[in-house]
């Protein structure tokens, strides 16, 4: 700010120049802006606007082509999910699972990454078997983890037997099978992160990367307070988005266990799969959509909202 | 009129229409008309339902013609596949096309049947290979016939199926098909038509095969351990537990997973002791799921994995030769005792049977062909449905190891080395007394399973007791029993 | 000091020489190898029986038959063919689409930014199974169904949200020094796009496009609804047909033959995976910054 007051006027005049030619460009940076975004924006509107118009529409009907009903009954399919012990049997599971997973998946993931991104012979080759089981299809991992989780022909007891003569029941049990459950989905999984990770190594600017490169203790030190802040807004992505998957889909655990013992793995999305493809009852399972939606709904506000202060950090 | 006639002879005492009363709304169903037509009073038309009025062309009209362009893009299609495939995927007709929805096929016996009839009727079968995951099969099918696929034409449909997308009117009515083509349904096991493959009165599948539970035993195990096949389920204790070694030989293979096979297992348990699988709370039901557990916990004569094995698993253990007994469908017992690698002499079934409590009874159920209602080629649809159900196409099934659903057939020596369950289903059934009893077939029937598998699966390990099991299994399942039970 | 000899001092690391490091390696190559052996096993057994008790670690024999069998009654170079073309054109498109969006989010700091980056993580809320039936009725309309565009748009759709996500975070990882250099020096936006920031951000891109291709590989759900016609056959289809191949039925799988075409289905990936996995290290670094 200059002190002297005659080159006020003029300098009035010069920011007004200036002011409507900076509009101008504000203006074309924000057409700009839009282009870009536009076909992302309106490719996932064109296959998601319209699904979730008619499930939240049918949430609130009772709408079953077996007992021939179409009807308006508002907040009954509502109320009755509150209510129903199926909802309630799976809803503490659901939650276990998706925070143990992730958690796991998460940890894991960043220390692989690291392991991947060291200077090593066959590091190539390594990188690329670690991908192996996530880029398997669920269908065949599915199976797979039936055999190898089974009780006289599964790689697992086998390896046991050998060592101990013993062979665990492991899907009969709650607590093994939500282990076994648990144990193929970070098997599976945790092989993204990592990749994900590494990728994000590989962006961390030259020099802080050097003053992570510490003898002794100091390098644990250096890892976690400059390696990780700067992977921060990737790992929040990556847990927010693993977290939804992990809700919304059941197939490996069904796969397993069938959502058994009892109801010891039941996912409350297969819930939805049930009262739509089995009993058809869309009504129902749309109300049911529309709660987990809500679930992590919450999950994704509170993810967003985590993700920007790491960007603020990284500036 | 004619049509009270049929009833008659399928011995349901319906008139010719009846009133549905549901919750709160009446519809009505006139199926005096040959060819019902369905209206759903109010049925909204806003855009979000695509149901189309089900309509069936009248008796002898035309088929319709397609043009030979389509025939040959058709063959085309199938040319520049078919030198890379064995596989079926089309045989090209000009009087059309039909869209087969049937599973992959097994040594050449559906594309022999394509063949033949297109062969004999010109019509082209478009062969489309349905899922052999249940779960992805029931996903396939519910979403077309929901959404009123018009190209879907005949596809292959289970007990539970028939009744559900009978119920939900999906389905067009095989009746006139009968009828018109003059079916000896009399000739098909019984309770595979009146049971499970009709809903309120309508016929909506023709079975193709008829797949009875049986109980088969390895020979060479009963004459090492020298016991003779029991005659009761206390007898049978006896000789499983002599049958049993350890932990490398069990006297029988249960089935114990959820996902389906835990309820079929119930269902032929509790039904030889007088309760089914949706009365899981009368005293033969409790006493059968009592029994179950006992033989893997108490008597030990199965593993005590029991509750995570399901068929895949248990016929490898058969194959290792860990099992004695096995009480499962007659398809593995075609496909042990046809294949080279597996025994021919050792394995047989138990006839006749052991009985529980109350009777010798075995499950019964079978796949057949359903149409869909909304399908664009209905004719070309109903003359496969007739030809596939003829004796001597029937047969083409024991080339895949299935038993047909035509009875007359059991008793043929020539296919019984193709199925050779065959002999064993024809002794069964001789002197008139069949101990076939279809499961309790409703269109809520996979919500009674879901529930019944899940508490008794809870009870099975251990995480209740019976009572808490059977009561909260029977307060899902009496509303739905309510709800479709028949007026 | 040359660019390549100071990325590699960067990443020398005294641990990559111990005998625990190679010994976590070794740990970490087994706990994947060896389930992954346990699954491709079952393609080398003959017959139906595919395991003993207890496990027999070598095959008995090759299976040949089983091979023959699976390459016979199934297409499966055209799958691999369709599956191949479809997986690579919608990766392609995804991430060029993405890569401009997540640009002009992550740099162009435009109202509405917040909206359009929590939208796309809403739009992927829904449970599949919801949006099954209204996206078949969408298609039956539009004569989308069993055609290689309405697959296409599916496939491409499903990744949207993440991409996008990531590589928001990955352009904020960038030091905005560079692109503020590069516009001094008056670069238009279409070179600073392509020439300034593509490049740097490269392993992002390279990781991206082997995990899109991937998922469009694995697809699943998607072919079996909404197109299962000759003309789409994608390798997972191959999968569920093997199930049944050898005198299966409704109520058995035949272990051994899936087993052996999800061989098959994986080697392309792997191999994918082997070449792209190079790309992810490679790439200018930031210590370009003036």
């Amino acid at each position: 700010m200059s002190g002297s007051n005659s080159t006020f006027a003029a300098d009035q005049t010069a920011s007004r120049t200036v002011s409507r030619s900076h509009h101008r460009a504000t203006a074309r940076r924000l057409l700009l802006a839009y282009a870009l975004v536009a076909p992302v924006v309106l490719w996932r509107l064109a296959t998601s606007v319209y699904p979730f118009g008619y499930t939240a529409y049918l949430s609130f009907f009772d709408h079953n082509p077996m007992r021939r009903s179409h009807e308006y009954i508002g907040l009954d399919n509502y109320r009755t999910m509150i209510n129903d012990p199926d909802v309630r049997n799976t809803i503490t599971f659901t939650i276990f699972f998706t925070v143990v997973s992730v958690t796991l998946q998460v940890v894991l993931g960043l220390g692989i990454a690291q392991l991947l991104n060291q200077q090593f012979s066959l590091r190539g080759f390594v990188r690329a078997v670690n991908l192996l089981p996530w880029a398997m299809s669920a269908i065949v991992i599915g199976t797979a983890a039936n055999w190898i989780f089974n009780y006289d022909y599964g790689l697992i007891n086998d390896l046991i037997w050998r060592v101990s003569g013993f062979r665990p029941l492991w899907l009969t049990d709650v607590t093994n099978a939500r282990f076994a459950v648990a144990l193929t989905d970070v098997w599976k999984n945790t092989p993204l992160l990592a990749i994900i990770f590494l990728g994000g190594l590989q962006g961390i600017p030259a020099e802080l990367s050097h003053a992570a490169k510490i003898d002794g203790a100091g390098r644990f030190r250096a890892f976690l307070s400059i390696t990780i802040p700067q992977l921060m807004p990737l790992i929040i992505s990556m847990a927010i988005f693993t977290a939804v998957y992990r809700v919304l889909t059941f197939d490996i655990v069904y796969a397993l266990t069938a959502g058994g013992p009892g109801t010891a793995t039941s996912l409350m999305s297969y819930l939805i799969y049930l009262q739509a493809f089995r009993v058809l009852n869309f009504g129902y399972a749309s109300a049911l959509a529309m709660g987990l939606f809500g679930m992590v709904l919450v999950v994704g506000v509170v993810g967003f909202m985590l993700l920007r202060r790491s960007w603020a950090k990284l500036d | 009129m004619h049509y009270a006639a049929i009833s008659d002879s399928l011995s349901r005492p319906k008139g010719d229409a009846y009133a549905y009363k549901l919750r709160r709304r009446t519809i009505s169903v006139d199926r005096s008309a040959p060819t019902p037509d369905v209206r759903l009073a109010g049925e909204r038309t806003n855009g979000m339902s695509k149901r189309q009025e089900l309509r069936t062309p009248r008796n002898g009209a035309p088929f319709s013609r397609r043009s030979l362009l389509a025939g040959a893009a058709a063959g085309a299609t199938a040319l520049s596949l078919g030198s890379r495939s064995r596989r079926v995927s089309a045989t090209q007709g000009s009087n059309g096309e039909v869209n087969v929805l049937y599973l992959a096929d097994q040594h050449d016996h559906f594309k022999t049947v394509a063949e033949a009839f297109t062969a004999e009727t010109g019509i082209g079968v478009k062969y489309e290979t349905l899922p052999s995951d249940y779960l992805s099969g029931q996903q396939l099918l519910t979403t077309r016939l929901v959404a009123g696929d018009t190209d879907l034409d005949v596809f292959w449909c289970d007990d539970f199926q028939s009744s559900m997308y009978g119920a939900a009117g999906w389905l067009e009515p095989l009746d006139p098909i009968v009828e018109e083509f003059g079916i000896q349904l009399d000739d098909y096991v019984p309770t595979l038509i009146t049971d499970v493959s009709t809903w309120d009165g309508a016929l909506y599948r023709l079975p193709w095969t008829a797949e009875p539970e049986l109980i088969f035993y390895r020979t060479d195990y009963f004459e090492e351990a020298g016991v003779e096949l029991p005659a009761n389920w206390d007898e049978f204790v006896t000789v499983a537990t002599a049958l049993t070694n350890g932990s490398d030989r069990y006297g029988i293979g249960l089935c114990g997973q959820k996902a389906g096979t835990l309820g079929n297992e119930i269902q032929h348990w509790a039904n030889q002791a007088g309760g089914a699988i949706n009365a899981l709370d009368t005293e033969g039901s409790k006493q059968a799921i009592t029994f179950y557990k006992d033989l893997f916990t108490t008597h030990k004569v199965a593993p005590p994995s029991t509750p995570q094995e399901d068929y895949n698993t248990v016929l490898q253990g058969f194959l290792d030769g860990k099992y004695a007994v096995w009480w499962v469908w007659d398809v593995f017992f075609a496909a042990m005792t046809t294949d080279e690698t597996f025994w021919k002499d050792q394995v047989s079934v138990m006839v006749p049977q052991m009985a529980g409590p109350q009777n010798a009874e075995t499950s019964i159920g079978c796949w057949g062909w359903a149409i869909n209602g909304f399908s664009g080629r209905k004719d070309q649809a109903k003359q496969w449905v007739e030809f596939t159900s003829r004796p001597e196409i029937m047969k083409h099934q024991m080339l895949r190891g299935n038993a047909p659903a035509r009875t007359s057939l059991w008793a043929d020596p020539e296919y019984q080395e193709r199925a050779p369950q065959l002999s064993f289903m024809a002794q069964m059934i001789e002197g008139g007394e069949s101990p076939f009893r279809a499961r309790p077939v409703t269109p809520g029937i996979q919500e009674i399973y879901d529930a019944a598998e899940q508490n008794v699966h809870a009870f099975l390990t251990d995480q209740v007791d019976l009572d808490t099991a059977v009561a909260q299994a029977m307060e899902k399942i009496r509303p739905i029993l309510e709800r479709y039970s028949a007026d | 000091m040359t660019i390549p000899k100071a990325a590699a001092l960067r990443r020398v690391s005294l641990v990559s020489s111990s005998v625990l490091f190679y010994a976590v390696i070794t740990l970490f190559l087994v706990s994947i190898l060896l389930p992954l052996y346990y699954t491709f096993m079952a393609a080398f057994t003959s017959g139906k029986q595919v395991y003993s008790k207890p496990l027999d670690y070598v095959p008995q024999s090759l299976g040949l038959e089983r091979w023959k069998t699976i390459f016979d009654e199934l297409p499966i170079w055209r799958y691999l063919l369709n599956t191949f073309l479809i997986s690579s054109v919608s990766t392609v498109i995804s991430l060029l689409i993405c890569f401009m969006a997540a640009y002009s989010i992550a740099r162009l700091r435009f109202p509405g930014a917040n909206v359009v980056l929590i939208g796309l993580l809403i739009s992927s809320m829904l449970p599949w199974v919801s949006s099954v039936v209204p996206l078949f009725e969408m298609y039956q309309d539009l004569h989308l169904l069993n055609t290689f565009q309405g697959l296409l748009v599916l496939y491409v759709s499903a990744l949207l949200p993440f991409t996008t996500w990531l590589l928001v975070s990955f352009i904020k990882q960038l030091p905005v020094e560079i692109e503020e250099a590069a516009r001094v020096d008056g670069a238009n936006f279409v070179s600073l796009l392509w020439q300034i920031v593509l490049p740097m951000i490269f392993p992002a891109m390279a990781t991206l496009f082997v995990i899109n291709f991937i998922v469009n590989w694995n697809e699943f759900f998607t072919p079996l609804i909404f197109a299962r016609g000759e003309g789409t056959k994608v390798i997972t289809m191959a999968l569920f047909d093997a199930q049944s191949i050898g005198g299966a039925s409704q109520y058995y799988q035949n272990w051994g033959t899936m087993s052996a075409v999800a061989i098959v289905a994986t080697i392309p990936i792997f191999a994918i995976t082997l070449i792209f996995q190079r790309r992810i290290t490679e790439g200018i670094t930031a210590g370009a910054v003036k």
